[in-house]
């Protein structure tokens, strides 16, 4: 999981470096803001060939001090070496991240752990994100509202998570799946009000590796 | 008003008991105070000569409210019948005999000094019906230690009039919120000296001590991992797990042996009791059930156990031998309401106090004999109480309660009266685990 996200910020991080340099680099003379709408020139790189070769990793060799008859002085972006994108990691990422936005939490009645209509139709629609990352690893969290007892409700969490995990085993997902409870150590919402508690009462679907 | 005609007598039924459950090492005699069959023991407390300057730490003040608490003495107040000794030296013969006169037969009177680095307290313990001093206590430690010298003494006089060992010396372990996370945190049985005890940044519950008082059994999550049953020793600091199985390990319960812990496990698919040696090697499963049991709590025999199980439909309180055998239900949904959990049996056996639910859906504190005779509610008011845990003496309930806005733990008489609360900072506390003195 933080090797995955090491990676991704890594190859971020050097996107942008890249980009930033070439606004610097040309922005004055490539990017034209027109009344019409906005048109960016390809950046152009005139390099021309340069009387001397002596450009070193910083692009442009020693400075050769102000001259009233200077000479071409041939200049180009530092040599930079940018880490190919890995295609493959960014589409599971992107898959996973729209997977878990389809995994909706699914609510109980109080005191319950049957699954309710409504709680079936979401894990229905869950089940289908689940099936196109069917390799990773999935956590369901069971949570309860603040009235029942501390012990009691990790227990009654748990209970709600494997009626979550068996409806969804039962609808093919071949994701693993483990379980586990919070009881009301977690809650989501914390007032001692009903428009509170049934947020509370909630089993959380979590993918390996998703935020 | 105190109504014995001496000290003689009163101390003399004390006495004979007190040798009775000494001599029979039985632990089944003991003062109800909520029968009132037993009268408690007046006793003046002159003040201290002050030798140091002790911020918030008053001995005297600290002594007082520990034998109120006792439910023991019934302690005199010696303005109101205009006695003015102590502070600068012992009490004179004019104020004894006041005092004595007046019925109040015990009396003590002490001093705090000084003596290098250190405190020294000393207590004296005077019957005025024999004109004569029955014993003194000496306590010496660093100046911070004050609290615990007076508690001490306490403890002392109570022992000498019943034989018991006295409760001002236990602790109170709990949890309490740190951010994101739940730590574990031990304080006097007053409420003073709370320390922190774990540093985990995320959740740790339930903590049961060991009867040696050196252990901390208790629940820890760490991220994505399942709940843990660890041991703390708080003399060397060091951890580990004890219980470490599939699923949920929760509600750890010490046996009044010291070598075992009975706990729940959702190791089978779903909560059963186990039993687990603290070498954490050998388990002993003592429910079978598709429904979930879970919370148990031992008898101070260790003969019994009691807990929760959902197996008729709704959550409620049942017994079972200690290896499993004679399951029963105490409470019944039609007598005892839709949801009981959380029993915690009295060290002294006679009450077992769990979380129930009155009408309106608050959790409230009940209590019930183990035979099911008697019950009754002990918590009132409109907050959820939860997580009862009993004095060594068996009279009080430790508990936490959102009763004044948040999260705080407070104590009960088992009687329902001498509510006080016992954590008043800017967090939530939760679950509190009564030591033994």
């Amino acid at each position: 999981m933080l090797s995955v996200e090491g990676k991704s910020f890594y190859w971020i991080g050097v996107a942008g470096l890249v980009g930033m340099l070439a606004m610097g680099g040309c922005s004055k003379k490539s990017v034209v803001a027109t009344t019409s709408g906005t048109e960016v020139a390809p950046p152009k790189v005139e390099a021309k060939p340069a009387a001397k070769a002596d450009t070193g990793p910083s692009g442009g060799g020693p400075l050769g001090g102000f001259s009233k008859s200077p000479k071409d002085e041939a200049v180009k972006s530092p040599p930079m070496m940018v880490a190919k994108a890995d295609q493959a990691e960014i589409d599971a990422r992107r898959a996973l991240e729209a997977a878990q936005k389809q995994l909706a939490d699914i609510y109980f009645a109080y005191d319950k752990w049957a699954l309710t209509t409504e709680g079936k139709k979401n894990l229905t629609q869950s089940a289908d994100a689940l099936k196109q990352v069917s390799n990773v690893k999935l956590l369901i969290e069971g949570h309860c509202d603040e009235r029942g007892s501390r012990e009691y409700n990790l227990v009654l969490g748990e209970k709600r998570a494997k009626e979550a995990e068996r409806f969804l085993l039962g609808l093919g997902i071949r994701n693993t799946v483990s379980v586990t409870s919070y009881g009301k150590e977690r809650p989501v919402c914390s007032e001692h009000e009903e428009a509170c508690y049934w947020k509370n009462r909630r089993a959380h679907l979590i993918l390996e590796g998703a935020k | 008003m105190p109504s014995l005609s001496g000290l003689g007598l009163a101390a003399a039924g004390f006495v004979i008991s007190a040798a009775f459950v000494v001599s029979s090492g039985a632990v089944e005699v003991f003062i109800d105070a909520t029968r009132g069959s037993i009268q408690k023991i007046p006793i003046a407390i002159f003040p201290f000569q002050e030798g140091l300057s002790l911020i918030g730490q008053a001995p005297l003040e600290v002594l007082k409210a520990d034998l109120r608490r006792s439910l023991l003495f019934d302690v005199a107040d010696l303005e109101k019948l205009g006695i003015k000794a102590g502070g600068s030296s012992a009490p004179d013969d004019e104020s004894r005999r006041r005092a004595g006169e007046a019925g109040w037969a015990v009396q003590v009177w002490g001093a705090i000094q000084p003596r290098g680095e250190d405190a020294v307290m000393e207590g004296t313990l005077y019957d005025y019906t024999r004109k004569e001093e029955v014993g003194n206590k000496r306590y010496v430690g660093s100046p911070d230690v004050v609290r615990q010298m007076a508690h001490r003494f306490a403890d002392e006089l109570a022992f000498h009039f019943t034989g018991e060992q006295g409760i001002a010396r236990s602790r109170i372990a709990y949890v309490s919120e740190k951010g994101r996370g739940k730590e574990l945190f031990v304080m006097d049985y007053d409420g003073y000296n709370p320390r922190q005890v774990t540093f985990d940044e995320f959740l740790n519950l339930a903590p049961s001590w060991s009867p040696d008082k050196q252990h901390l059994a208790f629940v820890t999550y760490r991220a994505g991992k399942d709940p843990e049953i660890h041991e703390l020793d708080l003399v060397t600091g060091r951890r580990r797990a004890i219980v470490a199985l599939p699923g949920l390990n929760i509600t750890p319960d010490w046996a009044p042996s010291g070598d075992e812990l009975a706990f729940t496990t959702t190791k089978d698919g779903n909560a059963e009791v186990y039993k687990v040696d603290k070498a954490g090697k050998r388990f002993e499963r003592l429910t079978n059930h598709w429904a979930a049991d879970l919370a148990p709590t031992w008898s101070p025999t260790g003969r019994e156990i009691a807990f929760t199980s959902d197996r008729g439909g709704t959550p409620q309180i049942y017994l079972m031998s200690a290896d499993g055998t004679n399951l029963h239900p105490l409470t019944y949904k039609d007598r005892h309401g839709t949801y009981n959990t959380a029993a915690a049996w009295s060290p002294k056996g006679n009450w077992i106090a769990y979380v129930c639910r009155d009408d309106r859906r608050m959790l409230k504190l009940c209590v019930i004999s183990p035979d099911g005779q008697q019950s009754r509610q002990l918590t009132t008011g409109s907050s959820n109480d939860e997580s009862p845990s009993w004095s060594a003496d068996g009279r009080h309930v430790a508990f936490s309660s959102a009763r004044n806005g948040k999260r705080d733990i407070y104590m009960i008489n088992v009687d329902g009266t001498g509510l006080e609360r016992l954590t008043a900072n800017a967090t939530f506390n939760d679950d509190p685990a009564w030591s033994l003195p």
